[in-house]
């Protein structure tokens, strides 16, 4: 990504300590790290002992290409004076693609993620991870839903039979 | 990806964590709320740790099209078991006819903190008391309900979004509610009932749509930044006939979007040209309406419009003749507010 020479470096450690160095504004990105930022100016390293590497650098990768999407829409309005609407449907449709050729992945980083994104408070990516687990589950049959998580059924037989009778409106067949 | 991806996709199947049951319990009600909440009910059945997991989500939104007989059964059965508050309720029905449950639903959702509230109904529902002492609501959808404030209605201090829809309230009643909601910032009349007159004293208000047969329009609205108005009937007789400009735009200094169509431009323009324009519009960049152009006296105000209006920017006028009807819908609505 081009940015000016100007502009801050922040080095961003993930829990297995690797370094990951990014520009302001994309740490930015992380309302968590921005609240951190805002409160001590003169930050530049920032400890994340919650994320390990591998989810960092996937953070760090949708952070990157937002920034540089929003960058872009910016830059195109600055140019034109006002944002035609078919180019910015165009460059909404083709970020909304990445979003979904992103979240091409197992449950595990799915989860991690979800994690993640939690924790450094990054809102279009908890709304994106969330929204794929929810897709995940959507339509599903029980057994299906817990083969997919890896959900250990523990309840015994007469429990199942308990929670079917006192939520009988969950179990019915639609229409 | 990258190659740490691809190696962690690899090693999937080596660990059997299940991970999903140990995200925080917020983020598990974030993905419940995104499901129908029968399938939200569902996940109930998947293990000892979810068996009330969906219980504490803090939004319900209920259809009532797949219940269809034990829609009562349904709605009782998830407030019942349903714990902590419950911030958002989206209750929508369409063959559901019978008020008395809705009067004990509200009085559970006025008990447990709710923040929003949309019902849309297809019978005429009177809001119960009960509804009127929700301090914490800042958002009413309510479509097809009656409203009449109980005598010790103290307003809806937190109150930001109106919308009232096919709704029966009087004109009295809604003044009382309007200036009862200091912070209210967006209000939606469409398809308004009963009131003729409508007197809106809202500082904050910066959205406003009114679709009615309103007679009289008075607006004391000085953030209002959108103003969209349709009305449903002709001026008639020779009452009124002049100041309806003055009243309806004279204080709304910060407009910067004015919608005006069917009788609304008839309506201002009604009577005698007005000698000099009551108001200037320093801040209007948008105009859109219909406009009988047969009508000289709607042309000439549209005219001293955009004399008043030194910022405009965008022009949006369309020419008709009234028997045409506009295919307004509510997404188009919905869309202005934004």
């Amino acid at each position: 990504m081009a940015r000016s020479s100007t502009e801050n470096m922040i080095t961003l450690m993930s829990s297995d300590g690797e370094e990951f160095m990014v520009t302001e504004k994309v740490a930015r990105e992380c309302t968590t790290i921005r609240n951190m930022l805002e409160d001590d100016c003169v930050i530049t390293n920032i400890p994340l002992p919650n994320v390990t590497s591998d989810i960092l650098s996937m953070v760090i990768e949708y952070c990157m290409e937002h920034v540089a999407a929003a960058e872009k829409a910016a830059a195109e309005t600055a140019e034109k004076g006002s944002s035609s609407a078919p180019a910015a449907a165009k460059a909404n449709k083709d970020l909304e693609e990445w979003d979904k050729a992103f979240m091409n992945v197992d449950v595990y980083t799915l989860c991690d993620l979800i994690l993640a994104a939690n924790y450094l408070n990054v809102s279009g990516l908890l709304d994106l991870t969330i929204q794929t687990a929810a897709n995940l589950i959507k339509g599903k049959s029980p057994e299906q839903i817990r083969k997919t998580f890896h959900i250990q059924n523990d309840l015994s037989l007469e429990e199942e039979e308990k929670i079917r009778s006192q939520t009988p409106w969950a179990f019915e067949k639609s229409e | 990806m990258t190659p740490e991806h691809k190696r962690r996709a690899l090693n999937s199947d080596t660990e059997e964590a299940d991970m999903l049951s140990s995200l925080p319990g917020e983020v598990k009600d974030k993905i419940l709320t995104l499901l129908p909440v029968k399938e939200a009910g569902r996940t109930g059945i998947l293990s000892r740790q979810w068996r009330y997991t969906w219980s504490s989500i803090p939004e319900l939104t209920i259809r009532d099209g797949s219940y269809c007989g034990l829609f009562t059964k349904l709605v009782d059965g998830i407030l019942f078991l349903h714990q902590g508050p419950v911030y958002k309720f989206d209750l929508h029905t369409k063959n559901f006819h019978d008020s008395e449950p809705y009067d004990r639903w509200l009085l559970h959702l006025s008990r447990n903190g709710i923040r929003e509230l949309i019902l849309q109904l297809r019978f005429n529902y009177k809001i119960p008391s009960s509804l009127f002492s929700c301090q914490a609501l800042t958002c009413l959808h309510l479509s097809n309900c009656t409203i009449k404030l109980p005598h010790d209605f103290e307003g809806f201090k937190l109150l930001r979004t109106v919308m009232l829809e096919k709704s029966a309230v009087s004109g009295n009643e809604l003044e009382k509610m309007v200036s009862g909601s200091p912070l209210l910032e967006s209000l939606f009349l469409w398809d308004f009932k009963e009131c003729l007159i409508l007197n809106i004293d809202a500082p904050n208000l910066k959205n406003l749509v009114v679709l009615g047969k309103f007679i009289d329009i008075q607006l004391w609205t000085p953030g209002l930044l959108n103003l969209w108005v349709e009305l449903k009937v002709k001026p008639v007789g020779n009452h009124h006939r002049r100041g309806k400009l003055a009243q309806a735009l004279g204080h709304i200094p910060a407009i910067e979007k004015l919608e005006m169509h069917k009788h609304f431009v008839a309506h201002l323009a009604y009577g005698p040209l007005l000698e000099k324009f009551p108001v200037k519009f320093d801040h209007l960049k948008e105009i859109c309406f219909s406009i009988d152009l047969a009508d000289l006296e709607a042309a000439a105000l549209a005219l001293s419009l955009f004399q008043n209006s030194p910022k405009l920017k965008i022009l949006d006028i369309r020419v008709c003749f009234f028997f045409f009807i506009f295919p307004f819908t509510r997404n188009n609505l919905l869309k202005f507010g934004t």
